[in-house]
C-alpha cells in the first residue's frame, strides 16, 4: 500500500511536470500559453459595440519600412483580441491612420483620430521626433498615447505640464536601458573581469553609450584597463587596437556607429583578437554581419527583442505572424503587437471606455507576459522588461545564454 | 631667313613695339641695339612665341610662325638665349646641356629622336669650346660663376643645333675681361657661319661683330644700316657709344 | 626599460606598432607624393587631391563590381578584383587632368594669383564629394568580403614542405607570429606598391627625359618653353601622375580597409597629406616619402602614449606651424635640389 502510493504519487508528479512540457514540445496544442490578463482582470461586463484605438504608423517616407511591420504586428493583435473575446461583448477596432515620416503628417493623423474618429487611446507614432510633435495633441485632451518604437530620451516627460505627461506611455526600451543588461549578462556568463573601451567621443549617441557602459562596468565590478577614443572619419583603428590587445582584456567594449563598428570589429580580428567584443546599440544592424563577415562572430549586442528568443509567448507570436504575413517579424512588429495587447488589457481591466480609467489601468500594468518577456510600466510610464543579449553566431544574431559560457574558451 | 613685318606688341595699355620691321639673312650677324626699355627683349620674346603680337608678321624660313607656340618655334631651330642667362640652377651642367637637345632627342618620349650618342658628341663639342664647363659637368649649374653660366647658356643653345640664335644681352653683368671673351665667342660663331640676332646695350662691341644693325628707340626702329656705317654715325655715337 | 617608461611605451607591442607605422606611412607617402608632384611642377596646392583619392576608390569599385554599386552594396564581383587597381589608377589620372583643364588651366592662362587657384581647387573638392554622394549615396560600400585577401598572414594549414612557396609563407608567418605582428596580404601589397611607385617616381624624375623636362618646367616654365618643351603637356602629365597616385592610394586603402568607400573617405587624409609635404619640404619627392613615414610614426607614438586617437592630429598641427615658422623649406634641407 505504501509502495503503491509512492508509485502513484511519482506518476502523478511526472505527469504534472512532463505534460505541459510535452505539450510545449508539440508546438502549442490546447495548453499553449495565452497572452493577456485573463485571470488578473475579470471578464468585462460593461463593454459593448466597437471600441476604437488609433494607430499612427508611417506608411510613406523614410520611416515607412518600420511603419509597415508595426501595422502588421498591431493588426495581428487586433485579430487575436477579437477572436478570443478578450473585450467581452465589445469589438476592438484598430483605427489606423498614415502618420507619414514628418512631424506635420503625424500631427494631422493624430488630430483626425482624436477629433473625428473619437478614439479612446492611440498607439504610435513611429518616429521619436513625430512623438514629440504629435503626442501632446492626444495627451492634452486626456487620451492616452503609447509609443511602440520611440527610444529618444524624455518621450514620457516631453510636456511642461505633468498632467499631460501622465497620458504619454511607451513600451520601447530606450538605449540606456539595454546596455546595463548587456554588461550584466556578459559578465555573468563569461566571467569578464577586465575590459578595454574604445569609443567615438565626438558624437552624442556614442558618447552617451560610453558613459552608460562605464557605469554598468563599475556596477559589475569590472576593471577598465584603458579607454581609447576616435573621431568621425577615422578608418584606421589598428594603432589603438594594437595597444588594447597588448593589455590582454577579457573583452573589448565599443561604443560606435555602424561604419566605425564594422572597422573596429574587422581590425580587431585582423590583429589576432578572438575574444568577445561588446557593442552598443550602434552595432544593432544587419550591416554588421554583411560588412564584417566572419569577423563579426562573437560580437555581443543588447536589444529589446530577438526573434529566436524561446519564451513561449514569443514562439507563438513569431509563428502566428509568419503564418499571417509570410515573413518573419522584426523588433518593430513585436513591440507594436505587444503595445496593442497592452492597450486592450487596459480597456479590459478598466471595463470602461473612459480614457481616464484606461490610462490608470495602463499605468498599473505589471508583469504582463508578452513576446518581450514579462512587461511592466515604471512610474514614469517607461517600459520595464528584460532586454535580450545577442551574440553573432553563424552569421546571425542568436540569444546569448549560459550555453555560450565556453564559446570563447580556446 | 627671318623677316619681321610691322610688329606691334602691347602689355595691357603699354605699347612696347610700335610696328617694327627688320630681317636677318642666313649667315649674318644682325644686332638690335637700344637703351633699357626700348623693346629689345620684347622683340626676341615675340619672335620666340612667348609674347603674342597684336599686329604684324613673323616669317621664319618662309613660314609664318606668329601663331606657333614657343616650344614649336624652338623645335624649328629658332633658339633664344634669354636675358640673365636662365640656366637651370637645380640641374647639373651636363643635364642643362642635355635639356638643350630636348627637341632633337624627340621630346619627353624620345619618339623618333636622335641617338644620345649624337647628342653627347655635340655636348663634347661644347666642352671643347668651353673647357671650364667640362671640369664642372657634374656640378649644379647654380654654383657656376656668371661667366661660366653665360658659357653654359650659349652651350645649351648650341646643342640645340640652332638655325638662328638670338642672344639677349649676353654681356650683361659680366666683368670687362669676360665681356671680351663673350664677344670673342660670338666672333668665332660668326666665323663658323652661324646666323645670329644679337641684342645689346653695349653698342660699340655689338657693332664690332655685327654685319647689320638696327637701332631701337621706344618701340620703333630709329635707324638701320650696315654695322660698319653706324660705328661712325654721330647720332649713334652720341646716344650709345658715349 | 627606463626609457620606454619615460616615453610611455612600457606596455606597447613595439614590433606590431612599427608595422602599423610602416603600413600607414606607405599610405600617407603614396597620397602625399601626388600633392608634391603638382606642387613642384606648377607651384600650386591641389586641394582636390583627397577627392581624387575618394573617386579612385569608386572607380575601382565600379570596375570590378559593375553598376550594382550605384544603388547598393557590391554583393558579387563582375570582373576580377585586380581590375579595380588599374581602373582606379587610370580613372584617378584622367580625373586629375580634367580637374586641371577645368579648374586650373583657365586661371593659369590669365596669370591669376596662386590664391585663386587654391580656392578653385577647394571648390572642386566640394563638388566632387557632392557628386559622389549624389551618385553613390553616403552609404559606406566595399568589395564582397570573401573576395579580398584581408585575413592576416598566419601559419597556414595544409602546407607542403616540398613547395618552396609554402616554405616562404611559413617562414613569413612564423616571423610575424613570433613578434605579435599582424598584417594582411593586402597591406603587404600596399607597402610594396607604395615603395615601387616611390622608387619608380624618383627614378623618372631624376633620370628620364620626362623627369628632366618636369624639373625644368618646375624651375621656370618660360625657360622650358624656350628649350622646346610643351609645358602644357608636362602639366597634363604631372596632373595625370598625381591623380594616378591618388587613385592608387584610394583603391589600395579601400581594399585594405574593406569596406571603406564613402564620399568622405578622403577627408582625414587631406590635411594629413598637406602636413606630410610641409614637413618633408614642399614639392620634394624624397620629402613626401620621408614626411609620410614620419607623420605615421608620430601618429602611432602619440596614440600609443596617450590613448587619444586624435591627439596626434593636434600634435601634427603644432608641428605644422612650428615647421612653417622655423624651417619653411621642410626637414629635407635643400628642397630645390630634388624638386621635381
Ligand atoms: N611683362 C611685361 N609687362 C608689362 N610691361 C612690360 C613687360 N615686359 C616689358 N615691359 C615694358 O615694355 C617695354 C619694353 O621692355 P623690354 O622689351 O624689356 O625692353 P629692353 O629689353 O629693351 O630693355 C618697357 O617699357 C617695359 O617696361
Ligand atoms: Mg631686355
Amino acid at each position: 500500500m505504501n509502495k503503491f502510493l509512492k508509485v502513484l504519487v511519482s506518476c502523478w508528479l511526472i505527469a504534472v511536470v512532463m505534460l505541459p512540457l510535452s505539450a510545449l514540445a508539440q508546438d502549442g496544442g490546447e495548453d499553449a500559453p495565452q497572452i493577456g490578463f485573463w485571470d488578473e482582470c475579470a471578464n468585462p461586463e460593461n463593454l459593448e459595440g466597437e471600441i476604437s484605438v488609433g494607430a499612427v504608423f508611417s506608411q510613406v517616407g523614410i520611416a515607412a519600412p518600420y511603419g509597415a511591420t508595426q501595422l502588421n504586428g498591431a493588426k495581428l493583435a487586433e485579430q487575436q483580441i477579437n477572436e478570443s473575446g478578450y473585450l467581452g461583448a465589445a469589438t476592438f477596432v484598430l483605427a489606423d491612420e498614415d502618420g507619414g515620416s514628418e512631424r506635420e503628417t503625424a500631427i494631422a493623423a493624430m488630430t483626425k483620430l482624436v477629433d473625428e474618429t473619437g478614439v479612446v487611446a492611440v498607439i504610435g507614432p513611429t518616429l521619436s521626433s513625430q512623438a514629440f510633435a504629435a503626442d501632446p495633441v492626444a495627451a492634452e485632451q486626456g487620451i492616452p498615447v503609447m509609443g511602440v518604437s520611440n527610444t529618444a530620451n524624455g518621450i514620457t516627460s516631453m510636456s511642461e505640464a505633468d498632467d499631460v505627461n501622465q497620458f504619454i506611455f511607451r513600451n520601447s526600451l530606450p538605449e540606456a536601458d539595454v546596455i546595463p543588461n548587456t554588461i550584466a549578462v556578459s559578465v555573468a556568463v563569461l566571467g569578464i573581469q577586465k575590459v578595454a573601451i574604445i569609443y567615438g567621443d565626438d558624437d552624442d549617441f556614442t558618447y552617451s553609450g560610453y558613459t552608460v557602459f562605464v557605469d554598468s562596468l563599475d556596477e559589475n565590478g569590472v576593471e577598465i584597463l584603458s579607454e581609447d577614443t576616435f573621431q568621425k572619419g577615422e578608418t584606421d583603428f589598428s594603432v589603438a587596437l594594437t595597444n588594447i590587445i597588448a593589455e590582454e582584456p577579457d573583452a573589448i567594449v565599443v561604443s560606435a556607429l555602424i561604419n566605425d563598428a564594422v572597422q573596429i570589429v574587422i581590425q580587431s580580428r585582423q590583429l589576432g583578437y578572438n575574444g568577445p567584443i561588446i557593442g552598443g546599440n550602434g552595432f544593432n544592424s544587419p550591416a554588421l554581419m554583411v560588412d564584417a563577415g566572419d569577423a563579426s562572430e562573437g560580437v555581443l549586442v543588447g536589444a529589446a527583442w530577438n526573434i529566436v528568443s524561446q519564451a513561449p509567448l514569443n514562439v507563438s507570436f513569431v509563428e502566428a505572424y509568419t503564418e499571417a504575413y509570410g515573413a518573419a517579424p522584426d523588433q518593430f512588429a513585436a513591440q507594436a503587437y505587444t503595445g496593442t495587447w497592452l492597450m486592450a488589457t487596459a480597456i479590459r481591466c478598466a471595463d470602461s471606455t473612459s480614457s481616464d480609467l484606461i490610462r490608470d489601468e495602463l499605468a498599473s500594468i505589471e508583469g504582463f507576459d508578452s513576446p518581450l518577456g514579462p512587461f511592466s510600466f515604471d512610474v514614469d510610464r517607461n517600459p520595464v522588461h528584460i532586454p535580450v543579449v545577442q551574440i553573432v553566431d553563424g552569421g546571425k544574431f542568436e540569444v546569448f545564454t549560459d550555453a555560450y559560457a565556453d564559446y570563447f574558451a580556446e | 631667313m627671318l623677316a619681321i613685318q610691322n610688329l606691334e606688341v602691347r602689355y595691357g595699355a603699354i605699347i612696347a613695339l610700335r610696328g617694327i620691321s627688320f630681317a636677318v639673312e642666313q649667315g649674318q650677324v644682325v644686332t638690335l641695339i637700344g637703351a633699357n626699355g626700348a623693346g629689345k627683349s620684347t622683340t626676341l620674346n615675340t619672335i620666340s612665341g612667348l609674347v603674342k603680337a597684336r599686329m604684324g608678321s613673323i616669317q621664319f624660313q618662309g613660314q609664318a610662325i606668329n601663331t606657333w607656340g614657343a616650344d614649336r618655334i624652338a623645335q624649328h631651330g629658332l633658339i633664344q638665349v634669354p636675358e640673365g642667362r636662365q640656366i637651370i640652377a637645380t640641374m647639373t651642367v651636363q643635364e642643362n646641356l642635355e635639356m638643350g637637345a630636348y627637341p632633337r632627342a624627340g621630346g619627353w618620349l624620345g619618339w623618333r629622336g636622335e641617338s644620345s650618342d649624337n647628342i653627347q658628341a655635340d655636348i663634347e663639342d661644347v666642352f671643347q669650346r668651353f673647357p671650364r664647363l667640362r671640369e664642372r659637368r657634374r656640378q649644379k649649374a647654380g654654383s657656376l660663376s656668371g661667366g661660366e653660366q653665360q658659357m653654359l647658356a650659349l652651350g645649351r643653345a648650341l646643342v640645340a643645333q640652332p638655325k638662328l640664335m638670338m642672344l639677349d644681352e649676353p654681356s650683361m653683368g659680366l666683368a670687362p675681361v669676360l665681356v671680351n671673351e663673350v664677344f670673342a665667342i660670338i666672333k668665332d660663331l660668326k666665323a663658323e657661319g652661324k646666323t645670329i640676332l644679337l641684342v645689346e646695350q653695349n653698342a660699340r662691341k655689338a657693332l664690332d661683330v655685327a654685319d647689320y644693325a638696327y637701332v631701337l628707340e621706344r618701340g620703333q626702329i630709329a635707324k638701320s644700316a650696315p654695322a660698319f656705317d653706324l660705328r661712325d654715325d654721330a647720332e649713334v655715337i652720341e646716344a650709345y657709344l658715349g | 626599460m627606463e626609457i620606454l617608461h619615460f616615453l610611455g611605451l612600457e606596455n606597447a607591442n613595439i614590433p606590431a606598432q612599427l608595422m602599423n607605422a610602416i603600413w600607414l606611412g606607405s599610405l600617407y607617402s603614396l597620397f602625399a607624393l601626388g600633392y608634391a608632384i603638382v606642387f613642384s611642377v606648377l607651384g600650386i596646392l591641389n586641394l582636390s587631391h583627397s577627392a581624387i583619392f575618394m573617386w579612385g576608390a569608386y572607380f575601382g569599385l565600379a570596375a570590378s563590381c559593375g553598376t550594382s554599386v550605384y544603388d547598393g552594396k557590391c554583393v558579387e564581383l563582375n570582373h576580377a578584383l585586380w581590375t579595380a587597381i588599374p581602373a582606379a589608377i587610370i580613372g584617378g589620372g584622367i580625373l586629375a587632368v580634367v580637374i586641371d583643364r577645368i579648374a586650373f588651366y583657365p586661371l593659369r592662362k590669365r596669370n591669376a594669383p596662386r590664391l585663386s587657384q587654391l580656392i578653385s581647387s577647394i571648390g572642386v573638392a566640394i563638388i566632387l564629394v557632392n557628386l559622389a554622394q549624389l551618385r553613390f549615396t553616403a552609404e559606406r560600400k566595399g568589395f564582397p568580403i570573401a573576395d579580398v585577401p584581408n585575413t592576416p598572414i598566419n601559419v597556414p594549414n595544409g602546407l607542403d614542405i616540398e613547395q618552396p612557396l609554402d616554405v616562404a609563407r611559413l617562414a613569413l608567418a612564423l616571423v610575424f607570429q613570433e613578434s605579435g605582428v599582424s598584417i594582411s596580404p593586402i597591406q603587404i601589397l600596399v607597402i610594396i606598391v607604395a615603395i615601387l611607385l616611390m622608387v619608380g617616381l624618383s627614378y623618372v624624375v631624376a633620370r628620364t627625359r620626362l623627369g628632366k623636362a618636369m624639373r625644368t618646367v618646375a624651375f621656370n616654365a618660360r625657360v622650358g618653353n624656350l628649350l622646346g618643351i610643351n609645358t602644357e603637356l608636362i602639366y597634363m602629365i604631372a596632373f595625370f601622375i598625381s591623380g594616378a597616385l591618388a587613385g592608387s592610394a584610394g583603391i589600395l586603402f579601400a581594399l585594405a580597409r574593406n569596406p571603406a568607400v564613402d564620399p568622405f573617405m578622403g577627408d582625414s587624409l587631406a590635411l594629413k597629406g598637406l602636413t606630410v609635404i610641409v614637413l618633408g619640404g614642399l614639392g620634394s619627392i624624397r620629402g613626401a616619402v620621408v614626411g609620410g613615414f614620419l607623420i605615421a610614426l608620430i601618429e602611432v607614438y602619440i596614440n600609443t602614449a596617450t590613448k587619444y586617437g586624435y591627439l596626434d592630429q593636434a600634435f601634427v598641427f603644432m608641428l605644422f606651424f612650428f615647421i612653417l615658422l622655423v624651417r619653411p623649406q621642410g626637414i629635407l634641407g635643400q628642397p630645390i635640389e630634388d624638386r621635381a
